[in-house]
């Protein structure tokens, strides 16, 4: 927050940052804010709610044979009877989303820039509607396409074609998994459900950097490019940053897509090839059988728990990683 | 006067051929740019394009009205009831989280100390990470279970609007914080109220940015299964009210996408998925049409 | 108005020690309604200061802005006729709007301040040119220098443009663009949001400014055009009404609108 130096006149317009939020008239206009509050605590509530349930439904079965036994973390086999390793799914969910994530943010960033500061209107509303039509196809659509049509493909060209060009790079090495079925088609199918998420609040961050400060920086001689480079960017980088946030809590927390095309099993793959089965994919595959095997469900139910644990963690290293605890904001609001 | 000025031959090298060592690279990466970052529609629509095209090919050649009016019997039938479903459980889910996700959104932008902002953030992000299948088995126990309701298009909805909320909750906040510092001042400036500043002037710059949150939402909500199999139960029928259950578009897509390709449920779940695209498009129009009305009045305030 | 015709053609300009660097013939400036600027021919001489005035609303900052044409960006704004940069079109095929701005900069109304330490601010012109960084140092102190803005914060440039007074802010987006060095400088209205003497200030910049560059100023104050401009132009509806030494424009003015106008009977 800018802080105004006694004496001084209050600096005018442009992008100057908004006032501090809470000193103003905050004692004249409590209602709005007494009316708000608890609604607005509702995403807040909803998580703790979701944590409590599946804490109780798990009956707090803490030291029994699923949770916190040693095996629990670090069993590297895998399932044993009454055993889960959750570090593998935790694993495997890893190798799927981030680079998944981290593909679709490239692909966003680019298509929301392109739309924002090159297309012209017309072009960029087609545009931008295909891309929310990627948010509503349903995911057992995606993955029955997943499995049906691409996987012959990804087996019988895709795969080989990325291991013939990056097989020196550790992860993308041998050897491939011939169905096609694995990791990589499972990180395909994500990108397009990430994509819709990620551009479209990439595209509306961009797009509110204000108009004034594009100009002033066009003004001096910079190209779009430079622009977007040096000052939307900047500006706009809260947005961008929680737009990949958003589209993190797709990629670890889609179940049904994934688990119909990656193969399901149960070990730390060698590479992106290999079938693996992530968190969410577990929970969807083993959720109609854990009806009738309590250990099982109370295991499924600390998975969801785990799975809520690693969102929350995830986000704080990239919080942290991002630096937008540290930095002033520029175009408003408040705090980072 | 000025047409006596000979156009002298420093001009056009200052103006046209300047564009030579620096100043050309830096013309052609703006260049490079432009067309460049085409590249990535081409890679994410190529794939979409074939997807669609998968499901027309087998959704259409037995597409009739009757599809879209009957309900559906035995091995055959239509989408009706499920449009209806869906149409409402959409519905209702949107009002629900529209109205939440705003609310949210404002305060967290507006009001929240820094700590709850960043906290009301995170669990936002957390809560898109919920996977779906765990959100319709809280649900179940919740809204089917623990208040005696059964399989009701109630709460389908509401366990869907949970997992609406947090697109359109996120893409608020970021909408009412991008309003400019000056646009405070100025109101500010006159005498009014922070609640006046937020609904007159606040609400409708920060409108496009909410529809698309909406849009998102909506989009997503429609194409979702799990958070509905275990709450809205299933009927044949049209829905009678809010306390009955219902069918939906996703769920003729899962219970029939499994079926052999000779029988017309597997059309039909193809149908259902087409019928859905139809929706995400028509819906995706109308908002934005609207979110390009509000926009208009932006011109010249945002990029 | 007050129903006196309006002048018509293109007037004669004074004439002016040195060639124009800037000039624009038959120029018209139009939105999808209305016709904002209609026929304006003008020549800004180098190394001057010319003043541009006239009422609210006459098309003063359209007009100043299709000097480089920053009317492109987003305005819906059609352009024709010719805006010469010392004889070539700068709407010529072939001629790359980046060039035209690094050449003819910008200042305006309202001081835009990028979200970056003072030094930085100054520095953007330079580092998109990838300049040196000891030459960067150094233009940054002399631009900073000639904005008058040196003996204040000279010491504090890793301080956040943001935090400086609305005065300090519009002698740092100055100097910000005598960075690029500029041939031309456009100015809008760049003393409307500041005080006093941060005005003065601004007009002692001026007088110096001069010295190296051509400037153009749009003004509301008649006093500080009769003070700071060499030569002025009154422009009226989207016309030029009068163009002339701004001695002559404001103590004989040829034109009843003029006159109106400078004797402060309207506007
Ligand atoms: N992009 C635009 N689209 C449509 N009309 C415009 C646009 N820009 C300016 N105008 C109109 O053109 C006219 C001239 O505007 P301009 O900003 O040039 O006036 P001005 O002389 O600078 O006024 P002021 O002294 O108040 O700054 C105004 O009537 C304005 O409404
Ligand atoms: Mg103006």
């Amino acid at each position: 927050m800018r802080e105004v130096p006694e004496g001084q006149p209050i600096p005018p317009a442009g992008p100057a940052p908004a006032p501090p939020a809470v000193p103003f008239s905050a004692s004249r206009t409590p209602l709005v804010q007494w009316l708000l509050s608890p609604i607005a605590l509702i995403p807040l509530l909803l998580v703790a709610f979701v944590a409590i349930f599946l804490l109780w439904k798990s009956q707090l079965v803490w030291f029994g044979p699923s949770f916190f036994g040693i095996n629990y973390f670090f069993d590297p086999t895998g399932l044993q009877p009454n055993q889960f390793g959750v570090t593998l799914f935790v694993v495997d969910s890893l190798i799927v989303a981030l680079p998944a994530l981290a593909i679709a943010a490239g692909l966003s960033l680019a298509m929301a820039v392109s739309i924002v500061v090159y297309l012209p209107p017309m072009p960029g509303r087609v545009l931008t509607i295909l891309t929310n039509l990627l948010a509503g196809i349903p995911s057992v659509v995606y993955g029955i396409w997943g499995y049906v049509v691409l996987a012959p493909y990804f087996g019988s060209t895709v795969q080989p074609a990325i291991f013939g060009f990056l097989g020196w790079i550790p992860g993308l090495g041998g050897p491939l998994s011939p169905g096609g079925v694995g990791s990589l088609l499972a990180i395909f199918i994500l990108i397009f459900m990430i994509v819709p998420i990620t551009t479209a609040v990439m595209r509306e961050s961009l797009r509110s950097v204000p108009h004034d400060l594009v100009e002033a920086g066009l003004a001096l001689g910079a190209t779009q490019w430079e622009v977007m480079r040096r000052i939307r960017l900047r500006v706009a980088r809260r947005g961008l940053w929680g737009a990949a946030f958003l589209g993190l809590g797709r990629a670890i927390g889609e179940s049904v897509a994934v688990a119909m095309v990656i193969g399901a099993s149960v070990w730390i793959p060698p590479n992106v090839y290999a079938p693996s089965t992530t968190l969410a994919s577990f929970i969807f595959y083993q959720l109609d059988s854990s009806f009738y095997y309590p250990v099982l469900l109370q295991a499924l139910i600390e998975f969801s728990l785990v799975l809520l644990g690693l969102a929350v963690l995830l986000n704080l290293i990239g919080q942290r990683a991002s630096g937008l605890g540290t930095t002033v904001v520029v175009t408003g609001g408040n705090g980072p | 006067m000025t047409a006596a000025l000979a156009t002298d031959a420093a001009a056009v090298d200052d103006l046209v051929r300047a564009s030579a060592g620096h100043m050309r690279r830096r013309l052609l990466l703006d260049r490079v740019a432009r067309y460049g970052l085409l590249l990535p529609f081409v890679v994410v629509f190529f794939p979409l394009i074939d997807l669609l095209y998968w499901i027309s090919e087998t959704a259409l050649p037995t597409f009739t009205w009757a599809t879209l009016t009957q309900d559906q019997i035995g091995n055959g039938g239509g989408l009706h009831a499920m449009i209806i479903g869906t149409a409402v459980l959409i519905a209702l889910a949107t009002t629900i989280a529209t109205l939440i996700g705003i609310a949210a959104g404002l305060y967290t932008a507006e009001y929240a100390p820094p700590a709850i902002a960043r906290l009301g953030r995170t669990a936002g992000n957390v809560l898109a990470g919920v996977p779906a299948i765990v959100l319709g088995f809280w649900g179940y126990f919740l809204l089917v279970i623990y208040t005696g309701w059964g399989y009701t298009v109630l709460g389908g909805a509401l366990t869907l609007s949970i997992l609406m909320v947090p697109f359109i909750y996120r893409t608020s906040d970021l909408a009412f914080s991008a309003v400019p510092a000056s646009q405070r001042e100025a109101a500010l400036a006159m005498g009014a109220r922070r609640y006046q500043f937020l609904g007159r002037i606040a609400l409708p710059i920060a409108i496009p940015g909410i529809l698309t949150g909406v849009i998102l939402a909506m989009a997503i909500g429609l194409g979702e299964t799990a958070p509905l199999i275990y709450t809205a139960g299933w009927a044949n029928v049209p829905l009678t009210g809010l306390f009955s259950p219902t069918s939906y578009l996703t769920g003729a897509i899962w219970l029939f996408y499994s079926q052999p390709p000779d029988i017309g449920l597997y059309a039909l779940a193809f149908q259902a998925a087409f019928v859905l695209i139809v929706m995400v498009v028509a819906i995706n129009v109308t908002l934005q049409a609207v979110a390009e009305h509000y926009r208009r009045r932006l011109r010249g305030l945002f990029s | 108005m007050n129903g006196s015709p309006i002048a018509s053609g293109a007037p004669a300009s004074p004439p002016s020690p040195e060639p124009p660097v800037v000039a624009t013939e038959h120029l018209v400036v139009r939105s999808r309604e209305r016709v904002i600027l209609n026929d304006v021919s003008l020549a800004f001489p180098d190394r001057d200061v010319t003043a541009i005035i006239g009422p609210s609303g006459c098309g003063k900052t359209t007009f100043i802005r299709t000097l480089n044409r920053m009317t492109e960006i987003g305005s819906g704004l059609m352009v024709r006729g010719r805006v010469l940069y010392r004889g070539q079109d700068i709407y010529a095929r072939g001629v790359n709007p980046v060039i035209v701005r690094q050449r003819i900069g910008m200042v305006f109304q309202r001081p835009v301040v990028f979200p970056m330490s003072i030094f930085e601010n100054v520095a953007f012109g330079l580092r998109i040119n990838r300049v040196d960084e000891a030459t960067v140092e150094r233009t940054v102190e002399s631009c900073l220098r000639r904005a008058g803005l040196w003996t204040e914060i000279g010491d504090d440039l890793d301080r956040s443009g943001l935090t400086l007074s609305g005065g300090q802010q519009q002698r740092l987006c100055i100097a910000r663009a005598l960075a690029v060095e500029p041939r031309v400088l456009l100015m809008d209205e760049p003393t409307a949001s500041l005080d006093p003497v941060a005005a003065q200030k601004v007009e002692s910049l001026l007088f110096e400014l001069r010295q190296n560059y051509a400037v153009i100023i749009v003004t509301h104050n008649l006093q500080q055009a009769a003070r700071v401009a060499t030569r002025t132009a009154f422009l009226y509806e989207g016309r030029m009404i009068e163009f002339d030494e701004t001695k002559r424009l404001f103590e004989s003015p040829r034109e009843k609108l003029t006159e109106n106008y400078v004797t402060g009977r309207f506007g």
